[in-house]
């Protein structure tokens, strides 16, 4: 299997969120706005390639019993670091991104790929793999964020950390009202997320069924 | 029995390692992030009340504070100077909001009036509650105009808008604001021989 591969596999044939069904809490709890969701989606991309390039380097050294706890502390050690390290020298990311990063800690992604893919593969393709598990979390997480603003607020992609105040602000005033009027405020709230995440996890289970079928 | 010695070894070694480095890790960012977190802090203080140049505590005023329940939200409070002439005060409080406690930063001048909100933290319902920080909202003439009269939002009869869908936000916003009101009034009788000095 070559990079380009296990990459796309990350991001579509086993989508973390969407295929794998890992890591569901910070998923719901984090996929508000479409922004939150890259912010935590990146964050927990470089997490992925730190840990799975650590651990595919460990593979040798840390015994098959005990892997499990070998790879939380390494892990959370990781994190950690590069939390203090973001907080010390890179304090205006730090804030941006600072909540997701605690939040990494527990996300399942990151012991599942280490266990199924890391553990098992050289440290090119473990990077691959971080990589591209990363970006499909990212994608998946930005995905829910944006059907949820879009339902919730009638606006998207707002992002007041970077001057941005979200696509409403290109429509025209009457018609960013109107969106505002139909928005339901349930979607932003917890309910939206189970709700968001059920629909968009059978649209994509109906579509492969039909791709299926049709071989 | 040699090989669960092995485990337990290789296991103790991870960890200890993981240690040492989050310690070594941690001795050089720490002094760091305090530094950082004290800047902002005092960063903030300087905003809330431009006026002044210093400030100091008030152990006294905090306790005088402290002690009476309808100032309950105010947990910090420090005295702003320029040069040795006070300029105001600048309260923390943290009124009870939808999902979290508002931490905001209110400084009121020698006359009553309202120099400046700075909304430190919240974590209200994203999208809605977190757009009290919005300008429009927090920067509203409505909030400065008061003259030290209680706030209200339009819901409850006052003047100042409140954000959309984010009522009880609004509210503990201004409910914050109200107790430094309060707090201006309470202490006034004492120090206003000060402010005309």
């Amino acid at each position: 299997m070559n990079f380009g591969k296990i990459i796309k596999n990350g991001l579509f044939a086993e989508n973390p969120t969407f295929r794998l069904v890992l890591g569901m809490c910070p998923t719901l709890a984090v996929s508000t706005a479409a922004v939150n969701g890259i912010g935590m989606g990146l964050a927990a991309t470089a997490v992925l390639i730190g840990s799975n390039v650590l651990i595919s380097l460990l593979r040798n050294v840390i015994p098959s019993e005990v892997r499990i706890p070998a790879y939380v502390v390494v892990i959370a050690s990781f994190v950690t670091i590069v939390d203090k390290l973001m907080a010390a020298y890179i304090p205006g990311l730090h804030s941006v991104l600072g909540i997701f990063i605690p939040l990494i800690v527990v996300n399942c992604i990151i012991l599942a790929r280490a266990e199924a893919f890391a553990s098992k593969q050289t440290v090119g393709k473990a990077f691959a793999d971080g990589l591209g598990m990363g970006l499909g979390f990212t994608l998946a997480l930005t995905c829910i964020g944006a059907i949820r603003e879009l339902f919730g607020t009638g606006n998207l992609m707002v992002a007041k950390d970077f001057g941005f105040d979200g696509f409403a602000s290109w429509l025209s005033a009457g018609v960013a009202n109107a969106l505002k009027e139909v928005s339901a405020l349930i979607m932003i709230l917890p309910p939206g997320a189970f709700i968001t995440l059920g629909l968009v996890l059978g649209f994509i289970n109906w579509l492969s069924n039909r791709k299926e079928a049709k071989q | 029995m040699r090989d669960y010695l092995r485990l337990m070894i290789v296991l103790a070694a991870i960890g200890a390692v993981a240690a040492g480095l989050l310690a070594l890790v941690d001795s050089f960012t720490e002094p760091k992030i305090q530094a950082i977190k004290i800047q902002a802090e005092s960063e903030a203080y300087q905003q809330a009340l431009p006026q002044a140049k210093s400030f100091k505590d008030d152990a006294k005023l905090l306790e005088k504070v402290k002690s009476n329940p309808n100032l309950a939200d105010i947990n910090g409070l420090k005295v702003g100077y320029d040069g040795d002439q006070p300029v105001g005060w600048v309260c923390k409080v943290s009124p009870r909001g939808y999902s979290s406690n508002i931490e905001m930063l209110v400084g009121v001048k020698p006359d009553g009036q309202l120099a400046k909100v700075i909304i430190l933290s919240q974590s209200e319902t994203p999208g809605l509650g977190t757009n009290i920080v919005n300008p429009e909202f927090i920067e509203q003439p409505a909030i400065y105009n008061s003259n030290g009269e209680d706030l209200k939002v339009t819901k409850d009869g006052g003047k100042v808008d409140a954000v959309t869908g984010a009522t009880i936000s609004s509210r503990a916003v201004l409910r914050g604001i109200n107790q430094v009101f309060g707090f201006y009034r309470l202490q006034v009788p004492e120090s206003g021989g000060g402010s005309q000095q």
